[in-house]
């Protein structure tokens, strides 16, 4: 596209424009204009002052001799010599600015169509202009192409831009002594045609009239390499500048529009006081609902961002005219449903959305207020029927009950809990009589289902989360709001990481509420630390603190756990070295996402005879990788044996789910599933998705995320293979592949299962090497709580040998280990230590032989 | 005329005057007319002008007593009677501060196009007098 464009700024009218700015009387007309009009309104000011004490009592015209005759008129003559250069800087003003703006015939993507045949730089706007014609003698004194950095350091000079480069933490400084630096002593590509070229495109993508400002900006973000070089350095993305030039230009259009207080969108805002005469009186209603259209207006006509198509949807089913005109909203508290209500409420406020449902009051019902100030429920249901029959008579209100699901019981009534479908009924059936009913997903299938005859009035909305960009959109929204409230600065970076953080970190409450609160505790935390700018670390602080999990650690320290992880591993599991390799090499390959699907961080399957170190590797994995062993949520499987245990798996309205509610709740865990092949096959089969997808719904429809979990399986099928193999001495490859087969032909497993897993890790039964090993780590554990006794614990072979004796079957491996400790050691020096048998300072040592302690 | 080829030939003089005596006086009429439909959605004087004897704010009394009861028919119809005559008062108001509206509007338009027009004269003539009164 570069080679066919044609520009020549200096045969373009912007060009004219710009040579004319340079003219005094263009360049200070705004501020000797401002001048000029305050100079009139003094003068014309004093001048009636004088002349209003004319009129003074004589008293005081006397100590007033002082000011000559005539003076009132030589300041009003002043005054209109002052107005009259007013009005001239008022006339030349306004040109030059029309001159700045002059309009296009063409659009931006019509140059593309015949390239060649219009000059590009016609088609610029004055600031980009400007700014070209700066840039060309910056690299003519420089002696250097015309590129994209000379371009990127003149755009820095632009007062509009100080948004962009303030909030990307960038300084504008430092960038122009680092582009001196390269235009000094580097060779750097003659790419200006390209970057205009793509200032273009991206103008034409945003349905710019000209080519403005920010898509300069932008195009020289992708073109310069220095650029490119600053933002790599500040961790900052080519999408976020983006993101940045669009909420500038979103500001600017907003501050545009507020200023053209003749436009009909701002006209409209005073409302309309004939179209109310004709509606009925609420007086019942008023006293217990809150007006949403007043609440619009409150809040200043906010921009409601996201859920156009479920605004649309909730439009078309309220001008509909049969009974079926009641949608019912059904989604997570937090989805933003609230918000879409609010949209509809200033659409149909400004005449914006469908005839039926323009101009309209859209009013909340505020139950709560209605239910503690009524004593009786007879009362609250003559209220309702009243109030109900209002907004049938006042033909003007469309009404919203939030939470719905609270009114319309189940099959058993609560105590104290009041069913309002009796009353509802007569008055849902009426077309004209509108109801915006707002649920849950589980209040739908808990309660309101349970009433088909209400649920067929209703037409479903379900509201899913809003999109990343609409959130980042939502965010600098509301950024803007706490900037002003609390007089501070939220960097960009700071916004981003929110979004990332909540996205990671908090998946189980919804966006946007999730990144909106997590802004507004980042502010306050920061207002308490006296800290004026918001940035990542900041967030990253206030996550840490919320989730309990070191977000900022975890994003430095993970890279070395990763690499040292079998050392790691090693220090709590003995032997089983292959396993421990595969285990870490799944989660470094998972890690640095060198695959192709999405499922959790890593999913094992742990195959091995019962107390060889399974569970144990799960256990060390969890405090390695999550800090804690806490960090692991653990279910037998054995449980889940039938098709009917699948809600109890998943939660059902119910009961919570087993696996998805401590998943939702604490999304950065290991799972560990125990005797994973003993569950139902249907069972095993949901495992698919999560593996595959990395996401599970559960029993209310609710999407439950593993991508921050580890998944480990273990079982203990087909042990005897591994006990056979380990007496033969085969090699272990082998036998994995023989176990493999074995499950499949069987049907324990399906091949679609095993092919999920990261890795399928095989425990060899444990050797009497490997036992005493293990005895020596646990009693190791034993002599560190006596050190904080300041007893020394002398731990001899022969107790470890003798311990291994006790405890050791080839079925049960080292399970009883721990047992046997507890039972003839730890009880033993518990004991000692309460008959005062022992001391601080001593040493001792245990008589494997008789289990009783020996001092040294 | 094309502004823009205007200013290409540098003629500032012309493209001035496009935008003094075209551009700017399609805005002020612009400006105006919203106002003017502004007026109308404000006081809604036609749809006030539809329901002038409507009850007012559908305030209305039904006779739903069975047999006759006189006084309790003359008792609906004349709270019915009050309620329309009450609501045609206060329309009436409205349709009069409405009408008033509009009027100022389509006066002040002309006063405000007229003013634009000769400002530059108006700017003379307040120099020119300011000047005289000096001296």
């Amino acid at each position: 596209m570069a080679s066919n464009l044609y520009f020549n700024i200096e045969r373009a009218t912007i060009f004219e424009v710009v040579q004319l700015e340079k003219l005094p009387i263009f360049k200070f007309a705004p501020k000797i204009k401002k001048i000029f009009s305050n100079l009139f309104f003094i003068f014309l000011l004093v001048s009636f002052f004088i002349y209003f004490l004319s009129f003074a009592p004589p008293e005081l015209k006397s100590k007033i001799k002082f000011l000559p005759k005539g003076l009132e008129i030589k300041t009003l003559g002043i005054a209109l010599i002052f107005l009259s250069f007013w009005l001239l800087f008022l006339i030349l003003d306004n040109f030059f600015n029309y001159l700045k703006n002059l309009p296009q015939k063409i659009e931006l993507k019509d140059i593309l169509k015949v390239p060649g045949q219009h000059n590009l730089a016609e088609f610029l706007s004055f600031d980009v202009a400007k700014a070209i014609i700066l840039a060309s003698n910056f690299a003519k004194r420089k002696n250097i192409p015309f590129n994209s950095s000379a371009l990127f350091y003149c755009l820095l000079d632009f007062p509009k831009l100080n948004f962009v480069f303030l909030r990307l933490l960038l300084d504008k400084t430092q960038i122009k002594k680092i582009l001196e630096n390269y235009v000094k002593n580097e060779v750097l590509p003659p790419n200006f045609q390209k970057t205009i070229s793509d200032a273009l495109r991206i103008g034409i993508e945003k349905k710019h009239q000209k080519i403005e400002i920010g898509d300069l900006l932008l195009s020289v973000a992708e073109n310069d390499p220095i650029f490119k070089k600053i933002l790599i350095e500040s961790n900052l993305k080519l999408e976020d500048v983006g993101n940045l030039v669009w909420w500038l230009e979103e500001l600017e259009k907003e501050d545009k529009e507020r200023k053209e207080w003749w436009e009909w969108k701002n006209l409209v805002k005073f409302g309309s006081i004939g179209k109310e005469f004709s509606a009925g009186y609420t007086i019942t209603l008023d006293k217990f609902s809150i007006d949403l259209t007043k609440e619009v207006q409150k809040m200043g006509y906010p921009t409601i961002i996201g859920h156009e198509k479920e605004i649309e949807e909730m439009e078309r089913i309220l001008a509909r005219r049969e009974a079926c005109n009641d949608p019912l909203i059904v989604g997570e508290a937090g989805t933003g449903r609230k918000s879409m209500i609010l949209a509809l409420a200033e659409r149909s406020f400004f005449g914006q959305s469908l005839p039926e449902v323009n101009y309209h009051r859209i009013v909340q019902l505020n139950m709560q207020a209605l239910l503690s100030q009524l004593e009786s429920i007879e009362a609250v249901e003559a209220t309702l029927d009243t109030i109900f029959r209002e907004v049938v008579l006042a033909k003007n209100v469309i009404l919203v009950i939030d939470e719905f699901h609270n009114y319309v019981e189940g099959k058993i009534l609560r105590p104290g809990a009041i069913d309002i479908t009796g009353i509802l009924s007569p008055f849902i059936s009426r077309p004209d009589f509108r109801l915006i009913a707002i649920t849950t997903y589980e209040g739908l299938h808990k309660n309101i289902e349970q009433h088909p005859s209400i649920l067929s009035f209703f037409e479903k909305i379900e509201v899913s989360e809003i999109t990343r960009e609409e959130t980042m959109k939502l965010l600098q929204k509301f950024a803007l709001k706490l900037e002003t409230k609390y007089k501070i600065l939220i960097s960009y970076p700071a916004l981003r990481d929110i979004f990332y953080y909540c996205e990671k970190y908090l998946p189980a409450i919804p966006f946007p509420e999730k990144a909106l609160d997590l802004l507004e505790e980042v502010v306050v935390h920061s207002l308490q630390k006296r800290e004026r700018i918001i940035l990542p670390k900041h967030v990253a602080k206030v996550v840490s603190e919320r989730t309990e999990i070191p977000v900022g650690e975890i994003e430095l320290g993970e890279r070395e756990r990763l690499l040292n992880l079998e050392n790691l591993l090693h220090q709590r599991i003995v032997d089983q070295e292959d396993a421990i390799k595969e285990v870490s090499a799944a989660l470094r390959r998972a890690r640095t996402e060198i695959r192709v699907r999405k499922g959790p961080i890593g999913a094992f399957l742990f195959l091995g005879p019962t107390g060889v170190g399974k569970t144990e590797t799960a256990k060390a994995l969890a405090e390695v990788y999550f800090g804690s062993e806490k960090r692991m949520i653990r279910l037998d499987m054995s449980e889940f044996q039938n098709v009917q245990d699948i809600p109890r798996l998943l939660g059902s309205p119910s009961e919570e789910g087993l696996l998805t509610t401590p998943v939702r709740e604490r999304p950065f865990s290991l799972v560990l599933l125990d005797e994973f092949e003993k569950a139902h096959p249907q069972i095993l089969n949901l495992f698919l998705q999560v593996f595959d997808e990395g996401h599970l719904t559960d029993g209310l429809g609710r999407k439950v995320d593993f991508k921050n979990t580890i998944i480990i399986c273990t079982s203990n099928a087909g042990y005897q293979t591994i006990f056979k193999a380990a007496k033969e001495k085969r090699e272990w490859s082998k036998v994995k592949e023989e176990l493999i087969n074995y499950f499949v032909e069987q049907g324990i497993f399906r091949p679609e299962l095993i092919n999920r897993f990261d890795a399928v890790v095989l425990y060899k039964p444990l050797t009497k090497e490997n036992l005493l090993e293990i005895a020596e780590l646990l009693l190791k554990k034993i002599q560190k709580q006596l050190k904080a006794k300041e007893i020394e614990f002398l731990i001899t072979q022969k107790l470890k040998e003798k311990i291994v004796e006790l405890s050791y079957t080839p079925e049960f491996g080292a399970r009883q280990m721990e047992r046997v400790i507890e039972n003839k050691i730890s009880n033993l020096l518990a004991e000692a230590i309460l008959r005062k048998e022992i001391k601080r300072g001593e040493r001792i040592e245990i008589d494997p032989d008789t289990f009783s302690i020996i001092k040294r | 005329m094309d502004a823009l080829e205007a200013l290409k030939r540098k003629s500032l003089l012309i493209l001035f005057y496009d935008w003094y005596f075209v551009k700017v006086p399609k805005k002020i009429l612009l400006v105006f007319k919203n106002l003017l439909k502004f007026g109308e959605y404000f006081f809604s004087i036609t749809l006030l002008l539809k329901t002038y004897f409507s009850h007012w704010h559908g305030y209305r009394w039904v006779y739903n007593v069975r047999g006759i009861d006189i006084w309790k028919f003359f008792e609906v119809h004349f709270s019915n009677l009050i309620s329309r005559i009450l609501g045609a008062f206060i329309r009436t108001f409205v349709i009069l501060f409405g009408i008033l509206f509009e009027l100022a509007v389509l006066i002040l338009g002309p006063i405000v196009l007229i003013s634009w027009i000769f400002l530059p004269l108006i700017s003379l003539i307040a120099f020119l007098y300011g000047f005289k009164s000096l001296f």
